[in-house]
């Protein structure tokens, strides 16, 4: 027995050889669902953190490497995400989610003109995932007409067993966009498939209480419920729970 | 060795796919797999130049056609310059005015402050950044596109500003030619006029209009002259002046007061400035048909031998009506002052 053997280091207190049967092999798989459970929880740093052990297991999953884009983008961290496209690029070349994505943070960084580039370079290749057309409809949403709705279309049309999170990504896009009401069909629909997740029921109760709608305060509630340390449902139930002074002055609520 | 994206069965040793380029051997080389992160410190900066580039840039829309024919002769960057003297009129000819919206509003408020702070230190700064914002709004759309060096850009920019700069002296000028204005360099307690007070001036219409006693004139600096060689007056500033004797009348300065037409005057009225306290005027002499003996801080001195006596003084405070510009109405700077001049 060696004179380290006994100290305790959290996980890896168990070696591998002894890990019981109900606990699970901690292997790029395993840690891409937790990073898939915190984005859905909103607690991005977690997610990315994930999705970096993910890829320390398996350098060559590609989801690991579009999620850590993803997560930098939701960070806000955009000229990150950028470079970190690029190195998953050299990877996997052309890939058309990432420059799905590399258009995305672009657009999130207000370079419109790049980010219409890479949408389109990325509309341009083979085997289309759904999220090159939710950047579509996010790059392209402040266009006149229904591009964005379409192409919102077109995701869920090859989305497949990811349809519940397409739901929520086109929730976003929409609420986005300011179309509301539509946002709140496909964030009902996301809902129902993922009743566990904070972010849907946010995402949901934010669009129910821009349109004054009182499930805003459910849906709120339900997001705090599954994840009460993040500030941001309980900030919006505070917004929602005040009048203003105009509201007031008209009686209205 | 079959690739994990394309499953496409590669030749083994082979680094990448040959069908898609993607890595094989990842796993065996070590990869940085732990993205940069971005400094806390970084936020709020990146946040300001966000929003400033969400509000300039937007997706070009397809142009209507009579828009897209304008476009066209806007387009080329002396007319789009040119069409740029009012910021904003080629952004709005060509269908582009939300790029700019924000730059021309902010143009708007600072010249609007610039122009009620006119006079003050503060005024001079506002306009200055007013002509930053209106070169920038000129300059960054089709310019800018076209000038890719940056020592071209920056000889651009400052043609630009030279010329606003020039436009800007000259657009009061040319739009309110009835308008001057000038800084006091005294102060008169019954005017609640004080030193460096800014004051608008209406031109006279009429060099013969005739003036009362009290009145404060705006004199053309440029219009002073030497005075047989003796006594040289300050040319370099614009000289808000008090009329102190009429034409005919004689002016002396006893116990600090000005006495004209042997009536002593009210100091309050009709202050003494300093250099006429250190140098009193004790013998007055008439005031010529055509000029008015005018009261206030010149910059004077003597040349040569020449000694500063009461003829030297009265030679430079007696200004001809022709060099008399205007009559100030109106205290303009500071704020709390404004208002018009009894």
């Amino acid at each position: 027995m060696d004179r380290f053997s006994r100290l305790e280091f959290g996980d890896e207190a168990t070696p591998p050889g002894k890990r019981s049967r109900s606990e699970p092999r901690r292997d790029a798989d395993y840690y891409h669902k937790e990073a898939i459970k915190y984005w859905l929880a909103a607690d991005y740093e977690l997610a990315l953190r994930n999705y970096s052990r993910a890829l320390e297991q398996n350098s060559t999953m590609f989801e690991a490497w579009a999620g850590q884009v993803l997560m930098l983008i939701e960070l806000g961290e955009y000229p990150e995400a950028r470079v970190w496209a690029d190195k998953a690029l050299r990877s996997f070349p052309e890939h058309p989610e990432l420059l799905a994505l590399k258009a995305l943070a672009c657009a999130r960084d207000a370079k419109m003109d790049q980010a219409v580039a890479y949408s389109d370079n990325a509309v341009g290749k083979d085997h289309l995932t759904p999220r090159v057309w939710l950047v579509r409809a996010e790059v392209f949403r402040d266009r006149k007409g229904p591009i964005a709705e379409g192409c919102i279309n077109k995701a869920i049309a090859c989305a497949g067993k990811l349809l519940p999170v397409v739901k929520l990504e086109a929730g976003r896009v929409l609420a986005r966009k300011r179309n509301y009401v539509l946002a709140i069909q496909h964030l009902k629909e996301a809902v129902q498939d993922l009743p566990q997740a904070p972010l849907v029921w946010y995402e949901l109760g934010c669009c129910q209480a821009r349109l004054g709608l009182p499930e805003a305060v459910h849906s709120l509630e339900q997001s705090h419920h599954l994840r009460p340390d993040w500030d941001l449902p309980k900030q919006m139930l505070r917004k929602v729970g005040k009048r203003g002074f105009f509201r007031g002055l008209l009686g209205l609520q | 060795m079959r690739c994990l994206r394309c499953q496409f069965e590669n030749i083994p040793g082979q680094a990448r796919c040959i069908r898609c380029g993607s890595v094989l051997e990842a796993a065996a080389v070590a990869v940085e797999v732990h993205p940069p992160r971005m400094p806390a410190w970084h936020r709020p900066w990146r946040g300001v130049t966000r929003w400033l580039r969400g509000h300039r840039v937007s997706i070009s829309v397809p142009l209507p056609g009579t828009v897209r024919r304008r476009a066209a002769i806007a387009s080329d960057s002396v007319l789009g310059l040119l069409l740029n003297v009012v910021p904003g009129l080629a952004h709005l000819v060509t269908g582009r005015f939300r790029q700019v919206r924000l730059y021309v509003a902010l143009w708007l408020v600072v010249l609007a402050l610039g122009v009620l702070s006119y006079g003050s230190t503060l005024g001079s700064v506002l306009i200055g950044l007013a002509i930053g914002i209106h070169a920038w709004i000129a300059l960054h759309d089709e310019a800018f596109r076209k000038i890719t060096d940056l020592a071209e850009r920056i000889g651009a920019v400052l043609i630009v500003v030279v010329l606003l700069t020039i436009l800007y002296w000259a657009t009061p000028r040319v739009v309110f030619p009835g308008f001057a204005g000038g800084h006091t360099t005294f102060a008169i307690p019954a005017m609640n006029v004080h030193r460096g007070d800014y004051l608008l001036v209406r031109r006279l219409e009429q060099a013969d209009t005739p003036l009362t006693r009290g009145t404060l004139v705006l004199i053309r600096p440029d219009t002073f002259r030497d005075t047989r060689r003796v006594v040289v007056r300050d040319q370099r500033s614009f000289v808000i002046g008090q009329i102190v004797g009429l034409p005919g009348e004689t002016v002396r300065i006893a116990n600090r007061r000005y006495v004209v037409a042997e009536q002593p005057l009210d100091p309050g009225q009709f202050p003494v400035p300093q250099w006429l306290q250190d140098y009193p005027l004790t013998q007055g002499g008439p005031v010529p048909a055509d000029s008015y003996f005018i009261s206030t801080e010149y910059t004077v001195s003597v040349h040569g031998r020449a000694m500063m006596n009461d003829a030297a003084i009265r030679e430079a405070c007696t200004i001809r009506a022709s060099d008399i510009r205007g009559r100030a109405f109106l205290r303009w700077w500071p704020w709390e002052r404004r208002g018009f001049i009894e």
